[in-house]
């Protein structure tokens, strides 16, 4: 490779309170190449890539960025998009109710006599959409365009800044198989002419029919450097699921009973994508005492599957059945009626009511039974919260406490109280542990534990493989709208888990 | 000690302060403000204004708002008139009647929001037009009178002397601080103000909640045009035209807050004292009334900001 090194970025680190998430990153891309960035869910990938971006301004990080050779200081995304550097992001963040053409030149319209060109912009609109093979006229209105037309648009839209190095993060989730063809025989035509790629994917297949190198984070640290020749698809796994598993995990095992619950064809529909399913035909089970994992990619559609299962986002078709009845599930409360609980993966959006009190959240469930007539009963009330506030160690001044003075770890002890105090069969938990401290989460393996010997069924969503996999009594794996693998306790590593995660439609037959 | 500092510590203290002082100052430059004709005549002023301003509370409460309370004031007010002096019906029926139409809008303007996803302050814009035109078109554009004196009796005195409206209004609002406080649907109403996914996936009903505060709020602004009427002798077109504005504005500056999921009665009871006496005083102490409506929009501004202040300052200077 005598090639020349385009960027380079060096010893990154990035710290967020109570986590590093960059750990001495050092990484680089040469020019004219397609480098695929590798890593499991947080393993920092979009933060390297937001501070590439200028997101992230330089003194919110230690470490140096070199483009073309020249050291770098973005403090904003302005300044990192005038170096060269074009984003692609997930999720498409463009301006619905407006033209292709204004979207493409969002902010930069061309102007004449301080009046905006249009007959310009659209000529040159129609130049970029050429250049990413989309037929449709500059002046369509976005929101009437399909999801893969959007994400073609802001590709246009990033070419026509004429980047030096185009930054892509997981641009085919959105994409047919064929659309994502295309997309990958622009970059190849972007790279003939000299333009460098990083594509941030989990798409094995992708990594290997379209990079040339790949970077493999985990933690926060890069841990490995191929080119495509010298790696194989068995070898990124392994460098990226490589952590150690020790016995920090209570897990103890527990007589599992019966079939408590029963998930029969479930659909459904994608949030974003209208027409599209997330979860198509899905059938599980969950028994008496056990603890059923969930893994998967971020977005992959397991928060959309339970919160269907659950009743609090809508389902296209399937059957719940709980201890053999079939159960009529719309909304949560009658998920709730029928003995199931959810702790959802986002605690601010769904989980707490920040300005009310540890008391009035913890009985939010079950109103009805700390009441008489619709009166509430606050001597009941108090006994059974500081019941809970004594068994969960919840670390306040008082029951009285709001809840957004709390710390996260302290916040998630109250929503998994609010649900154990309701004492229900069957308790989800959508990442339990997500940003709180290792205290806390080690408490709240505890109350799992205590929860599954008293023979409740336990469904957990989680992102960490070694607490999924030590955990849990078996497995699931959704990638691609579909379960992909159920792999019991013994047969389920780190490795196998990640396979699965990658497997799409195509590969999987 | 102990007691005064809790006191000074209490939420509606910041309003209430600023209250007291304003008497205060009026009664030093106009010694007749504390006069009984004119407490009674402010109380009475601000017992029909409370009543919204307690149907506002409800709304806020679980992050709604309903514009619509001054043209419900004066179709309710309307509809008892025309029930009484046209239809000849006992009074007792036509209050009912009156009563019924703020059941009716409060209900529509839920049904609306709940059905058509229209954010309350559209809505309840929609439906304050469709109220006021319903005014118009029953009233033909004029003025009622000289309705029984059994009607006309409700907006005079009752006990010990006291207007009727004060009585009812007090009875209400203590009413209401229970409810919000004490009961099944007023917790369950803070939390789907505070944050409605949070309440939704407790198994909380949030549209069945928001119905019955729209039915609360639209129900006590009929029973305040009723009694304005009553107390007026007169049921006009134009009645109650802005007044969901000055309830709004009172009630905002009693420190509920309009995200939902904070409020108390008695602040509210508190704004709206503030809101009426600024206007009595502003009169007394002779100022121009061309200005009363500047210095009442700075006391708005001052009030909210302040509180929106203070509650960043809780969250450590976060949002």
């Amino acid at each position: 490779m005598s090639k020349n090194v385009i960027l380079e970025m060096k010893h990154i680190t990035k710290r967020f309170p109570g986590v590093v998430a960059l750990d001495d990153v050092s990484f680089c891309a040469y020019e004219g190449e397609i480098l695929a960035l590798c890593g499991e869910n947080g393993a920092g990938k979009s933060t390297l890539m937001k501070i590439l971006s200028g997101s992230y301004p330089e003194s919110s990080y230690e470490g140096e960025i070199f483009v073309s050779g020249k050291q770098c200081h973005f403090l904003t995304p302005g300044q990192s998009e005038k170096t060269g550097i074009g984003m692609i992001y997930q999720e498409i963040s463009m301006h619905l109710d407006m033209t292709v053409a204004e979207n493409i030149f969002l902010g930069r319209w061309p102007e004449k006599n301080r009046k905006i060109d249009w007959k310009s912009m659209n000529r040159e609109a129609k130049k970029y959409l050429d250049l990413v093979g989309l037929d449709i006229d500059t002046d369509s209105i976005l929101r009437q365009l399909g999801a893969s037309q959007q994400q073609m648009v802001s590709i246009a839209r990033a070419l026509s800044k004429n980047p030096k190095i185009l930054v892509l993060d997981e641009p085919t989730s959105p994409l047919t198989q064929k659309e994502s063809q295309r997309l990958f025989e622009i970059l190849q035509s972007l790279k003939e002419r000299g333009i460098s790629c990083i594509l941030i994917t989990h798409k094995m297949d992708e990594v290997f029919q379209n990079a040339d190198r790949v970077t493999v984070l985990r933690d926060g640290k890069s841990v490995a450097s191929y080119t495509i020749q010298e790696t194989s698809e068995q070898q990124i796994i392994t460098d990226m699921v490589g952590r150690e598993i020790d016995n920090f995990y209570p897990k103890e095992q527990v007589e599992i009973g019966e079939v408590v619950m029963e998930v029969k064809d479930l659909s459904v529909p994608h949030p974003s994508i209208p027409g599209r399913k997330i979860i198509d035909q899905v059938s599980f089970h969950v028994h008496k005492g056990e603890i059923l994992g969930i893994a998967g990619l971020v977005g992959a559609g397991r928060s959309e599957l339970v919160n269907a299962v659950f009743g609090k986002d809508p389902k296209l078709s399937g059957e719940v059945y709980v201890h053999g009845q079939k159960v009529a599930v719309s909304s949560p409360k009658d998920a709730l009626q029928s003995g199931m609980a959810l702790v959802t993966e986002d605690r601010k959006k769904d989980g707490i009511v920040g300005n009310m009190s540890i008391r009035e959240n913890l009985t939010l469930p079950f109103l009805s039974h700390v009441s008489r007539h619709g009166v509430l009963n606050f001597r009941k009330e108090r006994a059974i919260t500081s019941e809970y506030f004594a068994s969960l160690n919840i670390k306040a001044p008082d029951m009285e406490t709001l809840l957004q003075q709390l710390s996260g770890g302290n916040q998630q002890k109250v929503v998994l109280g609010k649900w154990i105090a309701r004492e229900p069969q069957i308790l989800i938990l959508d990442e339990p542990t997500r940003g709180i401290d290792v205290g806390a989460k080690y408490e709240i393996y505890k109350i799992m534990i205590e929860l599954v010997k008293k023979g409740v069924a336990i469904i957990m969503i989680s992102s960490e493989l070694p607490e999924l996999l030590s955990m849990s009594d078996r497995v699931l794996v959704i990638s691609d709208q579909k379960i992909r693998g159920t792999l019991n306790a013994e047969e389920c590593t780190q490795e196998r888990i990640m396979e699965l995660s990658a497997l799409s439609e195509t590969v999987a037959g | 000690m102990k007691l005064i500092k809790k006191i000074l510590k209490f939420r509606e203290m910041g309003v209430l302060i600023p209250l007291l002082l304003l008497w205060l100052v009026t009664f030093f430059t106009n010694h007749a403000f504390f006069s009984t004709t004119n407490m009674i005549s402010l109380f009475r002023s601000i017992s029909i204004t409370l009543l919204g301003s307690i149907g506002a509370t409800f709304a806020f409460s679980c992050g709604m708002m309903d514009l619509s309370a001054g043209s419900v004031f004066g179709l309710a007010g309307m509809v008892t008139a025309i029930a009484m002096k046209d239809l000849g019906l006992p009074v007792p029926i036509a209050i009912l009647a009156g009563l019924m139409v703020g059941v009716i809008f409060g209900l529509l303007n839920g049904l609306i929001i709940n059905h058509f996803d229209i954010p309350a302050f559209i809505a309840t814009l929609g439906t304050s037009y469709v109220a006021r035109g319903f005014v118009n078109v029953i009233s033909e554009g004029s003025a009622y009178t000289g309705f029984p004196d059994s009607f006309n009796a409700l907006g005079g005195k009752g006990l010990f002397g006291i207007p009727w409206s004060i009585i009812i209004a007090f009875i209400i609002a203590f009413l209401a601080a229970w409810v919000l406080k004490y009961t099944v649907y007023g917790r369950s109403l803070m939390a789907a103000g505070g944050n409605p996914e949070t309440a939704r996936t407790c198994g909380i009903n949030i549209k069945r909640i928001r119905n019955v505060a729209f039915i609360i709020s639209g129900t006590l602004c009929a029973l305040a045009g009723i009694l304005s009427s009553a107390r007026l002798a007169t049921a006009q077109a134009a009645a109650g035209t802005g007044w969901e504005m000055t309830v709004v504005a009172a009630t905002i500056i009693g420190g509920v807050s309009m995200y939902g999921g904070s409020a108390t009665v008695f602040g509210a009871a508190i704004g709206v004292g503030l809101m009426e006496t600024l206007t009595i005083s502003m009169t007394m102490i002779k100022v121009n009334a061309y200005w009363q409506r500047v210095a009442i929009g700075i006391v708005i501004i001052l009030a909210v900001g302040i509180d929106t202040y203070k509650r960043k300052k809780m969250s450590g200077g976060k949002g």
